[in-house]
């Protein structure tokens, strides 16, 4: 799943015909493992997901097979080649255009039978396959023999049985690829992509390839998947399922993230006293100070909270992996239907709450463009790790520990119905239903390897990616706060308090002071940012921030700073994302204001009640 | 009779699908062909979506446009 962050990834151009390296595009059906398979030839971190189509931009990377470099690319997942899906466009596209040396099809061993049409309708392109027969280990279980060999006399291509995840197989598909890389230089098409994958002369070909190599069971064992399906999916206790597992994940994501991130703390901590501050107490006043209080103490007070993201990215890669999603879109179909949207719309909120950026791309799979972008309306109010942090630190200062949890639920609510309530105002401009059609995988387990491997890359990216907005965006709190030197720090007479007097007007009459607005403002660079910047406009660093803000904030003010962060304007990642799939300037402001417009309204209705109460 | 009026656990074999050529060719993508078998695994709720099985795939599609995949119900093996 998805990073701590929201870098975007390069996406290398469609380079024209001239570039003479050898190259190599992956095809395959959602669900295949192709992006696995990819990430294991490729050796880098490709992201993969059980949703289908989730492999979304086209990852390519280079690779040493055999003695030359030949590039791999990961086309999306898709059923047929002829569909108007903006993926099967954009497939279609690249496999009539670009020179490749050769396709490596990518086939879920156990679904051959109703995939190989698929193979059939690239194989007319008329260009050398390789055919890897992946998720084999999975095809065993289920008792599905296939003869490769009778397979690839048929095909005229090497057929391999691989099993990305596992890990077998590879070394003898690495082998195949680098003999066709070899004797087939790149070229383009000899043919335009012609016959649906549907036509009666697929239906025959696979018909006698199948009688040919296929040894499949007749019966299907009754699997373990319907009997947990008999369960997760039951009319009434499906619902109650989900929020008990939806419960649970969290309870697991505090219980194990916050020791955690207690120990970070204490050794970010320990750093600063025996470490840092000693190391600079002979330098200039403002140096020591950008040190301290900019860099130790406004990075660290982020960085502190990196273990409990993590936790939280594995365990939601391991719902995302077991197939549950998918379940829980059907759950939430019926409702989200109302919305103008179906269950696919929430199934990608959920995935939202690690980080809105790959949920938005996500939702590629909607076919229909008005329900496309009432979904990228509505993900945005997803509660991601980013915001979930500030709001855990702040839920921890204002409330004690036997009430924080149920806080914490109350805003992941409150985020949801603002959503849904946002989906039901726009759903006239941008609703639409379409037939929903929902493939559904059997039930996985992870492996530990998926799950180190999860871990890494959602380190990775939030380090690449957000680490660098949330280090300028604190520097530049703690310029704003610091400059001019003459100033009080954070006075009213810095940089900071006199952005703080111009957004007054706008932020006083729902409770939000000044010390606190110039962290809202740089928030929209990264939310991040927010906990980051109050250390520094504090001056202290985490385990001094509550104090001070328990001191200067009434609870009511703290509450409706909350109900602020929760809802307002997405992060400049998920804006610059909204406004790539849309490719819209209107809609992208309207993604950017609508929030704003009901973070206040909210936070208004909501302080000016409040107050009277405390 | 329609697919969505088959019984529990029963199979049938696809005759005709009345729908536009996009939703065809997603059916056709998950095996659902004119001729194909099929199998009703599960009913969400009534009128609910359907769980269903072609082969060893398995999918789940609302009960309005299963109305609209004329099948002929065939014996239990």
């Amino acid at each position: 799943m998805s990073p701590a962050h929201c870098p975007e990834r390069e996406r290398p151009p469609a380079r024209p015909g001239k570039s003479a390296g050898a190259r190599i595009a992956l095809l395959g059906m959602p669900n295949t493992g192709k992006s696995t398979l990819f990430a294991r030839l490729s050796g880098v971190s490709a992201r993969t997901g059980n949703w289908p189509g989730m492999t979304v931009e086209l990852a390519s990377a280079r690779v040493l097979l055999g003695a030359r470099m030949v590039e791999l690319v990961d086309l999306p997942g898709l059923y047929s080649l002829l569909g108007t899906g903006e993926d099967e466009r954009v497939t279609r596209d690249f496999l009539e255009r670009e020179p490749l040396s050769a396709l490596l099809v990518v086939i879920a061993a156990a679904e051959i039978e109703r995939q190989l049409p698929l193979l059939l309708q690239a194989r007319a392109l008329g260009r050398p396959m390789v055919v890897a027969l992946n998720m084999a280990d999975e095809a065993q279980r289920l008792g599905v023999r296939i003869d490769t060999a009778a397979l690839a006399e048929e095909l005229g291509a090497p057929v391999l049985l691989t099993s990305a995840r596992n890990g077998t197989g590879l070394a003898e598909l690495k082998r195949a690829l680098a003999n066709v890389a070899r004797s087939s230089p790149p070229q383009v098409a000899d043919a335009m992509v012609a016959a649906p994958i549907g036509s009666a002369a697929f239906e025959a070909e696979v018909g006698r390839l199948v009688e040919r190599a296929l040894d499949v069971p007749h019966l299907m064992p009754q699997r373990l998947t319907d009997r947990l399906d008999a369960w997760l999916l039951h009319p009434w206790l499906g619902l109650p399922l989900f929020f008990a597992l939806m419960w649970l994940l969290f309870q697991l994501v505090y219980g194990i993230g916050v020791p955690l991130q207690d120990g970070m703390d204490a050794l970010i901590g320990a750093a600063k006293t025996h470490w840092i501050a000693p190391a600079v107490a002979d330098w200039p006043a403002p140096a020591a100070s950008f040190v301290l209080e900019g860099l130790v103490d406004g990075v660290g007070t982020v960085a502190s909270f990196l273990p409990i993201i993590l936790v939280f990215f594995v365990l939601m890669a391991v719902v995302e992996d077991s197939g549950y999603m998918v379940r829980v879109a059907v759950l939430t179909d019926r409702f989200m239907a109302r919305l103008g949207l179906d269950g696919r719309a929430f199934a990608m909120q959920l995935m939202g709450l690690g980080c809105n950026v790959p949920a938005l791309l996500g939702t590629r799979v909607m076919r229909s463009r008005p329900q496309r972008l009432l979904a990228m309306l509505i993900i945005p109010f997803s509660l991601c790790s980013a915001r979930l942090q500030v709001l855990v630190f702040i839920t921890a200062v204002f409330f004690t520990p036997r009430v924080a949890p149920l806080v914490m639920m109350a805003l992941y609510t409150v985020s949801f119905l603002v959503a849904f309530a946002s989906a039901a105002v726009w759903k006239r401009r941008h609703g639409e239903t379409e037939p929903l059609l929902l493939e559904f995988p059997p039930y996985r387990v992870p492996t530990l390897r998926a799950l180190a491997h999860q871990a890494w890359t959602a380190t990775a990216s939030f380090l690449s990616g957000a680490a660098g907005f949330v280090l300028a965006g604190v520097l530049i709190v703690w310029l704003l706060t610091h400059l001019p030197f003459d100033a009080a720090p954070a006075g009213p007479d810095t940089l900071a308090g006199q952005l703080a007097r111009l957004v007054a007007p706008a932020l006083a009459p729902i409770g939000i002071d000044s010390t606190l607005s110039v962290a809202l403002i740089f928030g929209v660079v990264a939310k991040e940012v927010v906990l980051g910047g109050l250390a520094v406009i504090f001056g202290t660093n985490e385990a001094g921030l509550g104090p001070a803000l328990a001191q200067s904030l009434t609870w009511a003010q703290a509450a409706s700073f909350m109900l602020f962060i929760l809802i307002y304007t997405p992060c400049v990642a998920s804006l610059a994302a909204i406004r790539r799939e849309s490719r819209s300037l209107s809609f992208t402001a309207l993604a950017a204001v609508w929030p704003l417009a009901a973070a206040w309204t909210l936070c208004f209705v909501f302080y000016q009640v409040a107050r009277h109460f405390v | 009779m329609t697919l969505d009026s088959l019984t529990l656990g029963s199979s049938a074999r696809v005759t005709q699908l009345d729908c536009e050529p996009a939703w065809r060719e997603r059916l056709a993508g998950l095996g659902l062909l004119p001729g194909c078998r099929v199998q009703l695994i599960q009913r969400l709720g009534r009128r609910g979506p359907l769980k269903l099985r072609i082969g060893r795939t398995e999918f789940v599609m609302r009960s309005a446009e299963a109305a609209k995949i004329l099948v002929e119900p065939l014996e239990p093996a």
